[in-house]
C-alpha cells in the first residue's frame, strides 16, 4: 500500500490493533468511532461471531481531511486474538504500516499476552519486517481494573517491552489512552518516512 | 567585457544602519565622484554583510551618473583567471592597458591575494596607474589589509593611503528594518509582530537573518493558518509549531479545546506537516537556488519525484557538500588552466569523480603551453620554388614527428612565411587529442621565463614545455644575448630530443651566423635540418597573386595575374601587400580589375599611390623599366648607389 | 486411510454419506464462528484450523456484504480451481446454523457438490439430538477452550 502518493496528494495509513483475545481491540475502535465527527469516518465494518468476538477482523476508517494539501487517511483493523484464528489474523497484518499491541494488563493473561507477541513477532518476520522495523506502540489495556488483579505498566514493560517501545496505559472501556495511543502511532508511522527507505 | 552589475544590489535596496553607514557613505562618495575623494576604497567585513552589494551600487551610481563610465566589477578569482589567460596568450600588456583605462575598478574579495606575489606585483601596476590618472579602485576582503598574510608591503601602504573602513553585524533595528524590505519585495505579508520575533534573533549576518526569513516564508506557504510569533519562535529554535485549524494567529491566550478528536487532529497535523509539508518546499527552493547558479540538480529533483522521501536533510547536505566539493574543484582549476573553468563537469555534482581527475591531470601536466594560432592553415601555403625544400620536410615532419628531422630549423628573411610553415605545421601536429603543441616566438618564451622567476615559479614553468609534444619556437634570434633563455633552451631541447619529440625552430639567418647565440645550441641547431626559404619564386608569386585575387573576382584576368606576378618581390609579405594596394584601388576607384590599371596604380601618377617627390631615406629607386622596387632594405639588396646619387640630387 | 471424524456422534452417518456420494477429498463442518464439529480428510490440526478459519472469514465477509446490499445472506460460495474445486455451503443445524467446508477434486463436480450438500442438510436435520439434550451456549470465557478442545477430539489425545 502506497503510503504517500505525491501524485495524487494522498496520505494513506493502515494502522491495526494486535493482542490476545479480549485484550480490547475492538473496544479501541468502538470508542474512537465514538469520538470522531460523522463526516470524519466512515461505516465501521465489524466481522465478528455471534458472541461478538472478532471473527476475521474490524475495519475502521478515518478520514482527517486534508493536511498541508494532503488527502489524509488512517484505516484502523483489528485482528481476531484467539491463536486459533492465526491464518485470518496474517491476512489482515498485511500492508500494515503501523501496529498497537494492545495487552491484557490482568495478572492470569500474561502468557496470552507474551504468546501472542511471539506471534506478532513470528508474522512481522514472514512479512520481511521485525519488532524493530515496523511503526509499534504497547497499549497496557484495562487499567482500570482492582490493583491486585493486574500489573503495572512498569511490570508490564518488563515482561513485554524488550524493545523500549512506547508504551500506554488505558481504560479502552472509558476512552482512557486511546487516542494518545493512536496519535503516538499515527506519529511514528509518518516519521518513519523521512528516515527508511519505501517498503 | 564589464560583467553586468546586478541590477537588485544598488544604494536604494540597501539598508543603512549604525553597523555600516561610515561605510556607505564612504561608498557614496567614491560612486558620485570617483577618483577624487577615497581611492582606493578598502572595505572589510565578515561575510554576507552586503560588501558586494555595497561594491556594485557603486558601479550603478558612477554609471547612473556619468552614462557612458567604464566600470569593471570582478572577483579576484575572475581578474586572476583573465590574468592568466592573458600572459598565456601573450598579451598581457594589452590586459595592463585595459584596467589602466576603467574609471571605476571594483574587486571583490580580495584576501585571495594571500600568497601570490607575482599577481600582487601586477596589481601594484593597476593600481599605481589608476590612481595617477585620478581613477577609482574599490577593493573588499574579509579582512583587513594588515590581516591578509603575505600581503606585499607597498600594496598594504597603497591601500593605508586611501581609506579603509569595516562593516559589521546589523543590530537590531538594522535587522527588523532588512525584514521589513525584504519579505514586502517578496510580496509576502508577515504579522509585525513574527518579524519582530526574527529580528530578536541575533543573526550573525544579513545572510544568515535572510535564511531566517525564507524559513518563515516556506512555513507559512504550506501552513493554512497563518503563523503566529510563539509559534515563530518555535519554528526558528528548530521545532515546528503545532498549527490549531479553527484558532487564527494572534490570539495566542485561548485555551486549547477540550476535544479530544480535536487535539488528536492537530497533533496529526503537526505530524503531517512536520514530515511532508515543509520537505517538499525545502527541495522546491534548494534546486531552484542551485540551478539557478548553474548546477545540475538531477539528485535533488530526484527526491520530489519519490513518493516517499527518504533522508531528506541528508540528501541536501550531500548535494551541498558536493557542490562545495565542485567549486573547490574549480577553484583549483582556475590556478592552473582558466580556459577549463567553464567545463560543464564542474557544474554536475554527480560527477565528482571526473571533475577531480581532471584537476589532477591538469594539475600534474600543468598549464599548457600556448599552441599554434589555427589562422594560419597548413593548406593556405603556397608552393613554388623558393620553399620547396621546407615545404617537402613539413610533409615528413608532419607524417612522422620526432623521427625524420629534428629539429627541423627554417631559416628565411622576414615576409617569406616562416611563421605561417610553423603554426601551419603545428596545426598539423594538434591533430591528435593526446598532442600539446608548445608553438610561440621567441619573445614570448623570454617573457614568461621572467614571469616565472619573478613569481619563483621555474620549475613549474618547466615542467609546461617539458610535457609538450612537440616546440615550436618562432624568430630564435631574438633569444640572442640573453643567456638565461638559452640556458633554459639548451636543456629543454635535450629533454625533448631524448623523447623524440618534434622541434622547429626559425630564424632570419641561418645559426651560426647570428652573434650571441650559445655554441651549444647553434650546433644543436645545425645539427638537424637547415632548409631556406627564399625570396619567392615566380611560381609562388603567382599562385599567392592567383588565390588573392581569385577570392574576390573568381574570372579574373590571367595576364592580370601575370603581371603582378612579374613584379620582384623579396618576401611573400611585399607581394601581398601589392595585391592589397591594388585591390584597394579598385574598390576606391570602382574600377574594373584590369592589367592596364593595375599598371596604372603601380607605375602610374595616380596621386593616392604614387610616393611623392620628397626626398626618400630608404632605397627606393624610381627606375621605369623594371618597375617599382620595395622600399624595404634587404641582406642582399642593395640599391645601385649610382642611382642613389641621382635620386638625392633630384 | 483417511477418516471421518466428528466432535459430536449425531453428525457422523450422514457426512460419511455425503463424502462417499459427493467423492469431496475434504470436507469441514464448523460453526460460522470457525469451530470444527466435524472433520474429514485432513491430517494435521493446523490445517484444520487455518482452513476453517480462513472458510469462516469468507462467509462472513460474504455476509456482510450482502448486509450491506440488503440482501438476504448468500448461501452458497464456490470457487473453480485447476485441479480442485472449493464449495461453501451454510445451512442451518438443530442449534443454529453451521458452515460446510468441501474440497473437490476432478472426479467429482461443484454440481455433484451441491446436490449431495442438499440431501445433506436434510439428513443432518433428521438426525439431530432432540433440544432437551442440547449443551448450553457457550460462554465467552470458555471459547477457547472449546475450540482447542474440539481439536483435540478430532485428533485423539
Amino acid at each position: 500500500m502506497s503510503l504517500v502518493n505525491f501524485t495524487t496528494r494522498e496520505i494513506t495509513c493502515k494502522i491495526v490493533y494486535y493482542g490476545p483475545g479480549r485484550s480490547g481491540k475492538t473496544t479501541n475502535l468502538h470508542y474512537i468511532y465514538g469520538r470522531v465527527p460523522n463526516d470524519r469516518r466512515g461505516r465501521m465494518v465489524s466481522l465478528a461471531t455471534e458472541n461478538e468476538r472478532t471473527l476475521f477482523f474490524d475495519f475502521l476508517p478515518l478520514d482527517l481531511g486534508t493536511i498541508s494539501g494532503f488527502t489524509t487517511r488512517f484505516h484502523l483493523y483489528t485482528v481476531p486474538g484467539q491463536v486459533y484464528y492465526d491464518a485470518t489474523r496474517k491476512l489482515v497484518l498485511q500492508g500494515a504500516d503501523g501496529v498497537v499491541f494492545v495487552a491484557d494488563s490482568q495478572v492470569r493473561q500474561l502468557d496470552e499476552n507474551i504468546e501472542s507477541l511471539q506471534g506478532l513477532q513470528a508474522n512481522l518476520v514472514a512479512m520481511k519486517s521485525d519488532m524493530r522495523t515496523m511503526p509499534l506502540v504497547f497499549q497496557y489495556n484495562k487499567q482500570d481494573l482492582p490493583a491486585e488483579l493486574i500489573l503495572r505498566p512498569d511490570d508490564l514493560d518488563e515482561a513485554l517491552n524488550f524493545w523500549g517501545i512506547p508504551s500506554y496505559a488505558s481504560d479502552a472501556l472509558q476512552g482512557k489512552g486511546v487516542f494518545e495511543t493512536l496519535r503516538a502511532i499515527s506519529e511514528r508511522v509518518l516519521r518513519k518516512l523521512s528516515q527508511e527507505g519505501p517498503r | 567585457m564589464t560583467e553586468e552589475l546586478n541590477p537588485r544590489l544598488t544604494f536604494d535596496t540597501l539598508v543603512v544602519g549604525a553597523a555600516n553607514r561610515l561605510a556607505v557613505t564612504a561608498a557614496r562618495t567614491v560612486g558620485e565622484s570617483p577618483g577624487t575623494a577615497y581611492n582606493p576604497l578598502f572595505i572589510y567585513g565578515d561575510s554576507g554583510l552586503g560588501k558586494t552589494h555595497l561594491l556594485t551600487a557603486i558601479g550603478h551610481l558612477a554609471r547612473q551618473l556619468v552614462s557612458d563610465a567604464d566600470v569593471e566589477y570582478m572577483t579576484l578569482d575572475e581578474f586572476v583567471e583573465q590574468y592568466h589567460a592573458a600572459v598565456a596568450a601573450g598579451q598581457s600588456e594589452a590586459l595592463r592597458g585595459r584596467f589602466g583605462r576603467v574609471d571605476v575598478l571594483l574587486l571583490d574579495d580580495v584576501q585571495f591575494l594571500t600568497h601570490r606575489r607575482e599577481l600582487q606585483a601586477e596589481l601594484l601596476r593597476i593600481v599605481e596607474h589608476l590612481q595617477a590618472a585620478n581613477r577609482q579602485i574599490v577593493l573588499t576582503s574579509d579582512r583587513p589589509p594588515a590581516e591578509i598574510q603575505d600581503l606585499d608591503d607597498r600594496l598594504l601602504s597603497r591601500f593605508d593611503g586611501g581609506l579603509v573602513v569595516d562593516m559589521d553585524a546589523p543590530d537590531y533595528e538594522t535587522r527588523l528594518a532588512i525584514l521589513k524590505r525584504r519579505a514586502g519585495e517578496r510580496g509576502v505579508p508577515v504579522d509585525p509582530a513574527v518579524l519582530d520575533v526574527v529580528a530578536s534573533i541575533h543573526a550573525h549576518n544579513v545572510r544568515e537573518l535572510l535564511g531566517l526569513l525564507n524559513r518563515i516564508v516556506a512555513y507559512q506557504a504550506v501552513s493554512e493558518v497563518p503563523l503566529t510569533p510563539e509559534a515563530a519562535h518555535q519554528l526558528l529554535a528548530g521545532e515546528v509549531p503545532v498549527t490549531r485549524p479553527g484558532v487564527l494567529g494572534g490570539a495566542p491566550e485561548a485555551p486549547p479545546p477540550a476535544d479530544e478528536f480535536t487535539e488528536f487532529l492537530s497533533g496529526i497535523t503537526q505530524a503531517v506537516h512536520e514530515q511532508v509539508g515543509v520537505w517538499r518546499t525545502r527541495i522546491t527552493e534548494c534546486i531552484k537556488r542551485w540551478g539557478g547558479e548553474g548546477y545540475r540538480t538531477a539528485r535533488l529533483e530526484q527526491l520530489l519525484k519519490q513518493e516517499v522521501p527518504t533522508g531528506i536533510e541528508r540528501v541536501i547536505r550531500e548535494y551541498e557538500r558536493d557542490v562545495d566539493r565542485l567549486r573547490g574543484f574549480q577553484r583549483a582549476m582556475a590556478r592552473v588552466d582558466p580556459h577549463r573553468v567553464s567545463d560543464p563537469i564542474f557544474y554536475d555534482p554527480d560527477r565528482l569523480e571526473e571533475a577531480d581527475d581532471l584537476v589532477q591531470a591538469a594539475l600534474r601536466e600543468g598549464r599548457p603551453p600556448p599552441g599554434p594560432s589555427p589562422a594560419w592553415a597548413f593548406d593556405a601555403l603556397v608552393p613554388g620554388e623558393s620553399n620547396e625544400l621546407v615545404l617537402t620536410a613539413a610533409n615528413a615532419v608532419i607524417a612522422s614527428p620526432g623521427v625524420v628531422y629534428n629539429p627541423l630549423v627554417i631559416v628565411g628573411p622576414s615576409g617569406v612565411g616562416k611563421t605561417h610553415f610553423l603554426h601551419g605545421i603545428g596545426n598539423q601536429l594538434t591533430g591528435s587529442a593526446s598532442a600539446r603543441v608548445a608553438c610561440l616566438s621567441a619573445q614570448e618564451f623570454v617573457d614568461e621565463l621572467l614571469d616565472a622567476i619573478d613569481g619563483d615559479r621555474v620549475e613549474a614553468w618547466r615542467k609546461r614545455y617539458r610535457g609538450a609534444t612537440a616546440l615550436l619556437l618562432d624568430d630564435v634570434h631574438l633569444l640572442a644575448g640573453k643567456e638565461r633563455s638559452q640556458e633554459e633552451l639548451f636543456h629543454l631541447y635535450n629533454t625533448l630530443l631524448t623523447d623524440q619529440r618534434q622541434m622547429i625552430f626559425t630564424l632570419v639567418a641561418v645559426p651560426k651566423e647570428i652573434d650571441g647565440l650559445d655554441p651549444r645550441l647553434v650546433s644543436r641547431l645545425e645539427g638537424g635540418l637547415v632548409a631556406e626559404i627564399s625570396e619567392p619564386d615566380l611560381e609562388l608569386r603567382e599562385g599567392v597573386v592567383a588565390r588573392r585575387l581569385r577570392a574576390k573576382y573568381p574570372d579574373v584576368d590571367p595576364a592580370l595575374i601575370a603581371y603582378l606576378a612579374a613584379r620582384r618581390a623579396d618576401s611573400v609579405r611585399t607581394v601581398i601587400n601589392t595585391v592589397q594596394r591594388f585591390l584597394r584601388a579598385v574598390q576606391a576607384e570602382s574600377a574594373e580589375p584590369t592589367q592596364a590599371f593595375a599598371q596604372a596604380v603601380l607605375e602610374g601618377a595616380t596621386p593616392a599611390t604614387r610616393p611623392s617627390a620628397a626626398v626618400r631615406t630608404s632605397g627606393v629607386i624610381p627606375a621605369l623599366a623594371s618597375g617599382v622596387r620595395s622600399r624595404e632594405k634587404v641582406v642582399w639588396e642593395w640599391p645601385d648607389p649610382e642611382q642613389r646619387v641621382i635620386e638625392e640630387l633630384a | 486411510m483417511r477418516r471421518m471424524r466428528v466432535v459430536e456422534e449425531w453428525t457422523e452417518a450422514p457426512l460419511e454419506r455425503f463424502v462417499t456420494e459427493s467423492g469431496a477429498r475434504l470436507t469441514l463442518l464448523m460453526t460460522p464462528a470457525g469451530q470444527v464439529l466435524a472433520q474429514h480428510g485432513f491430517t494435521r490440526a493446523v490445517d484444520v484450523m487455518a482452513a476453517a478459519s480462513l472458510g469462516a472469514a469468507i462467509m462472513a465477509t460474504g455476509r456482510e456484504l450482502a448486509r450491506m446490499l440488503e440482501e438476504a445472506e448468500f448461501s452458497a460460495l464456490a470457487h473453480q480451481g485447476r485441479r480442485h474445486g472449493i464449495f461453501l455451503g451454510s445451512l442451518e443445524g438443530p442449534r443454529g446454523p453451521l458452515l460446510a467446508l468441501v474440497v473437490y477434486g476432478a472426479d467429482s463436480s461443484e454440481g455433484l457438490v451441491q446436490l449431495f450438500f442438499e440431501e445433506l442438510i436434510d439428513s443432518l436435520a433428521a438426525a439431530a439430538v432432540p433440544p432437551a439434550a442440547m449443551r448450553r451456549p457457550l460462554l465467552a470465557a470458555d471459547f477457547e477452550r472449546e475450540l482447542n478442545e474440539s481439536l483435540a477430539s478430532l485428533f485423539g489425545r
